[in-house]
């Protein structure tokens, strides 16, 4: 088959372009670090008194663990636990992973303007690692309509400094 | 020369019409539309430069992001 030179061009330069986009990805993924929610854990959302989530807030990670805090929130109609009574509050340069459930419906859990999002599952946990360079006090919204009062639904996380951090604070 | 005159001459000088008569004949290969070569460059460009903004700029640039 005969194709006219300026279609094999084009042609070219349309595969080119979709290299480019893979790599830009790739370089994504790679260089910068980005990742997406991944595979969830399951809870039973009648039982949650049984798991952390029955008090939840900062703690320290485990000896060992590859994070420095984990922070498990609560998402209930029509509040975070913690974030909207008291603010989420987690220091600068450390490693931080947020669990997050739901005992009654879905929910949404965003920190604004971020790329944090994650959907709020009842029966998973949906869980990802941070690290937050500048203090800064961040809104937290659901952004999945779960009833009637879902747009008063917000809270706020406080990035500390890590010198006014204060340990004391944090659920044991 | 308005149409009617046009007409009046086209139909005195033969029976075809104007654009049944062959100007010029070009293969495949003498036929260059560098104006649609042009318009898919400038829209290669703008895809590219578009896709850069949206992924370093508003994705990447909008940290802090998940790491893991
Ligand atoms: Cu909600």
């Amino acid at each position: 088959m005969h194709i006219h030179r300026f279609e094999r061009f084009w042609i070219g330069v349309s595969l080119v372009a979709i290299a480019i986009f893979i790599a830009t990805v790739v370089i994504g993924f790679s260089v910068y670090d980005l990742r997406v929610i991944g595979a969830e854990k399951t809870v039973d959302p009648q039982n949650l008194q049984e798991t952390k989530f029955a008090d939840p807030g900062v703690r320290k990670a485990e000896p060992g663990s590859e994070v420095d805090y984990e922070v498990y929130v609560m998402s209930r109609q029509f509040m975070f636990n913690p974030g909207t009574a008291e603010p989420i509050t987690v220091p600068t340069d450390a490693k931080i992973r947020f669990h997050i459930t739901s005992p009654d419906v879905l929910h949404g859990f965003e920190v604004v303007g971020t790329n944090l999002n994650t959907m709020v599952i009842p029966g998973q946990v949906a869980t990802f690692t941070t690290r937050f360079d500048t203090p800064k006090t961040y809104g937290l919204l659901c952004n999945e309509y779960c009833g009637a009062a879902h747009h008063v639904m917000e809270g706020r996380l406080k990035v500390v400094s890590k010198s006014q951090f204060n340990e004391k604070q944090l659920v044991q | 020369m308005d149409s009617n005159d046009k007409k009046a001459e086209n139909e005195s000088n033969s029976e075809t019409s104007p654009s049944d008569e062959k100007i010029r004949e070009l293969s495949l290969e003498e036929f260059n539309p560098h104006g649609t070569l042009a318009l898919t460059l400038l829209y290669f460009v703008l895809l590219l430069v578009l896709w850069f903004f949206m992924y370093f700029v508003e994705f990447a640039g909008h940290g802090p992001s998940i790491l893991s």
